[in-house]
């Protein structure tokens, strides 16, 4: 799977999906020297998440680069104000962001800002690397393959942020940055963490060497942005005037080494390497006293053979176990205000204007109120959820936990990178799929996006945390646990199962993964990302249950058997009589009832939908008990219990492991149509759901047989 | 090109010199934007899962399974440079 550059180099082939970045030769960029770009500007439109609008089609742009996990979202969202997600690992942007650099952050006049996916250099190793060299250098195609930048859409300036820990790692971008004559400033990050190892950088000396303006930041604290804008301006005039994109302090630089236009590639690298150790040698300075840094004492022991899995085990037991304990007397206060004043309030209004005991009291009251009531319940344990993950990716011990499963990794083919999107999709399946362009190889980008739905998303946490509540109240958050262990049990062997009869072939890059220095959490940073996903959750999550309750009320109106529009039992409204057509299918795995089943249909689209689609069918089936938890899960108990013949306990963990197993939701397919299109995403739901009957139904086989 | 051993026999917390990469590029690549390149110190700072290692470069911290340690042959004294012809 190689092919041969102009160079003569041996190259893999990148295989990208018909929607990622093409691995065009970077002869294609602007040659070096050419004029800098200024005019007929227009927003990105590359990828999908763009994070927001730009200041406009006649803005400058500053596009924001740098190597992995050196602090580049967190720069864009200290510019901007804007939250994207970041994270303390490498491979947390894989599309672009926009925002505007707005006047209270430093700038003149608003600019665009660009926020693109982490590039040690130039030369793409993956999608999304790719992406970044084919907007840095205006070459970037549309999702139909067209061009979507031409030369004069290119950034004005790139900013390019350098990690001050690991100054070396940082400069190949900016040496090959000044050969195609990008009009260049460096942020300067991770001064703390440089301070701490006993490493001191003269800003000025690098700048002399460099010939461009290096500004210390940072950004976790805001500091330096004024600075930072200040020398964008001045690079930003600069260019304007002389129209040459060598940046201000060009005439001091050191000598560069030539494009690699003109020279073997190979050459043209060891010149830039040799270039970038003179930097490190001018304005680096170690104390040679400084300790042992104590990250590498915590990396001894949480990536160490034995202990090291057993610590990554151990640190998500007590996640979950954290998040359903320390949530649960929230849940039940919010539950108890949704059901108690909330509820009351309601049907006092429509009471008060003559709707009470229609079907329009049944929409508001068992069913926007009771969906949207009962989703909100569970805004507590979301968020704590989300911090904790937070505070794990902000230290930087994910980096490390890809480190521990690498080996297991390595038995589907797959490269311990592989490891990152998969546990983004514990977060959520939809940036998860996105998250798989961070590997180099189209196979593993395919396979991985097959596995992620089995990732058990924060929506199902949500379905899982009310059985086990009900079921299994002692053990609640040991059950939740074992779903989680199941699921990877899932991607394991769901994975070497493609892998032994699919992709027999598929190869798999060494590992070689950069591992962050620890910091210590910041309030700021943590809580903002927590917030972020918490918005991303409500806000998704809120606009289907209101959809969904919506559609569910409709079907739930149209007489089938009897009744007629609005005053038709549930059982034989068009929602019942679909869902008892389908649930003998689930009789061999003991929830053979069509109030769990039509939940199931609801789930297709959301697993978010799920328990309000189950609130809603008992609220409206029997509205003197109302939509309480309690009295759902006393609906529930008894319905296992009676489509069980008794194994209530088989039945309830068929229906989670169903649950676990099935198509996550429609926006993940979506998702996954544009990574891989509809074939394999087609190919992806059999998979799914030929799975999850399967293990529902051993499940309840083998559970009833021993007495579950 | 002359080396010692490769960086999966170096005992941990030693240092020895890189001598050559043998990953194929792509890897080559990535591993010389991380700074280990012909000619640099590395220390081994710690043992993995899967005979994988930790590996210190600059200041910079990799993780290398088993498959890029092997790959990756070093020399246990500093090279000395070749002396430049009058």
């Amino acid at each position: 799977m190689t092919s041969t550059d102009p160079a003569g180099l041996a190259r893999p082939s990148l295989e990208p999906p018909a929607q990622a970045p093409t691995d065009a030769p970077h002869a294609a960029g602007p040659a070096p020297g050419a004029p800098s770009p200024r005019a007929g500007r227009s927003a990105p439109s590359c990828h999908g998440d763009s994070g927001g609008a730009g200041a406009g089609p006649h803005a400058a742009r500053v596009a924001l680069l740098g190597a992995p996990n050196v602090g580049k979202s967190t720069l864009f969202n200290a510019i901007t104000g804007a939250r994207r997600t970041v994270g303390n690992w490498p491979g947390t942007t894989v599309e672009v962001g926009t925002g505007v650099w707005p006047q209270r952050s430093g700038a003149p006049t608003p600019w665009t800002v660009l926020d693109l996916p982490g590039a040690y250099s130039l030369d793409p190793a993956s999608p999304d690397e790719a992406l970044t060299r084919d907007i840095v250098l205006g070459t970037a195609t549309t999702d139909r393959g067209h061009r979507a930048h031409d030369a004069t859409e290119a950034p004005d300036v790139a900013v390019v942020a350098i990690d001050a820990a690991h100054l070396a790692r940082s400069l190949y971008l900016v040496a090959q940055l000044r050969e195609h004559a990008v009009p260049t400033v460096t942020a300067m990050t991770m001064g703390d963490v440089a301070a701490r190892r006993g490493t001191r950088v003269d800003p000025q000396a690098l700048q002399d060497y460099l010939g461009v303006p290096v500004v210390p930041v940072d950004p976790r604290r805001g500091v330096g942005i004024d600075a930072l804008a200040a020398r964008v301006a001045d690079a930003l005039r600069a260019a304007e005037s002389t129209g040459c994109g060598c940046g201000p302090a060009a005439g001091r630089a050191a000598a560069l080494p030539p494009g690699p236009t003109t020279i073997d590639d190979l050459d043209a690298a060891d010149a830039r390497f040799a270039w970038i150790d003179g930097a490190v040698r001018a304005a680096v300075t170690h104390d040679t006293s400084a300790r042992e840094p104590w990250s590498d004492r915590v990396d001894r022991v949480v990536t160490a053979p034995v202990l090291g899995p057993m610590i990554f085990l151990a640190v998500m037991w007590l996640v979950f176990q954290v998040t359903t304990t320390v949530a649960a007397p929230l849940q039940d206060a919010l539950d108890s205000f949704f059901t108690g004043p909330v509820t009351d309030a309601a049907t006092g209004l429509l009471g008060a204007i003559g709707l009470r005991e229609t079907p329009v009291s049944g929409f508001v009251v068992d069913g926007l109120i009771a969906g949207v009531g009962m989703l909100l319940t569970f805004v507590p344990l979301m968020a704590l959820m989300f911090l904790l993950l937070a505070l794990l990716e902000d230290s930087g011990y994910m980096a490390r936990a890809a480190v521990v499963t690498d080996r297991l990794m390595r038995r589907l083919g797959l490269p311990g990178q592989a490891f990152l999107p998969l546990v983004v999709g514990f977060g959520c399946n939809v940036p998860a799929i996105s998250a798989t362009r961070i590997l180099g190889h189209a196979r593993q980008r395919l396979l991985v996006a097959l596995l992620v739905p089995f990732t058990s998303c924060s929506a199902r946490l949500t379905v899982y945390v009310m059985l086990a509540s009900v079921f299994f109240p002692e053990h609640a958050g040991t059950v939740v646990f074992a779903m989680y262990l199941t699921s990877i049990a899932l991607v394991v062997l769901v994975g070497m199962a493609l892998r032994t009869t699919l992709w027999r072939t598929m190869g798999s890059d060494p590992l070689v993964l950069h591992l962050p220095p620890y910091q210590r959490p910041t309030a700021r940073l943590t809580l903002s990302v927590m917030w972020t996903r918490l918005e991303g959750f409500l806000r998704t999550a809120g606009g289907i249950i209101v959809a969904t309750v919506s559609l569910v009320w409709l079907l739930q109106q149209v007489p089938v058997r009897s009744g007629s529009f609005g005053a038709v039992d549930v059982a034989d409204s068009l929602y019942g009589v679909l869902a008892q057509a389908i649930s003998p299918l689930f009789g061999p795995a003991g929830f053979d009832q069509w109030q769990s089943v039509s939940a199931l249909i609801v789930g297709f689209v959301a697993k978010e939908a799920v328990i309000s689609s189950w609130a809603q069918t008992y609220a409206v089936a029997d509205s003197s008990t109302g939509a309480g938890a309690q009295a759902l899960a006393a609906h529930i108990e008894s319905a296992f219990a009676a489509s069980s013949g008794g194994h209530t306990v088989a039945a309830v963990l068929a229906f989670m492991v169903f649950l676990l197993a099935y198509t996550p939701c429609v926006a993940t397919l979506a998702a996954q149509r544009r990574e891989i299109g509809w074939r394999w995403t087609a190919f992806g739901i059999a998979i799914q759901l030929s799975v999850a009957y399967v293990l529902a139904v051993l499940v309840f086989q083998i559970g009833s047989k021993i007495g579950g | 090109m002359r080396f010692d051993t490769s960086l999966d026999r170096v005992p941990t917390r030693a240092t020895v010199w890189c001598a050559e990469v043998d990953l194929g590029s792509r890897t080559a690549r990535r591993l010389a934007e991380l700074g280990v390149r012909p000619g640099v110190p590395l220390t081994v700072q710690s043992r993995t899962s899967g005979h994988g290692l930790i590996v210190s470069v600059g200041g910079v911290r990799v993780a290398l399974d088993a498959a890029a340690a092997s790959g990756i042959h070093v020399l246990t004294a500093a090279p000395v440079p070749l002396p430049v012809p009058a």
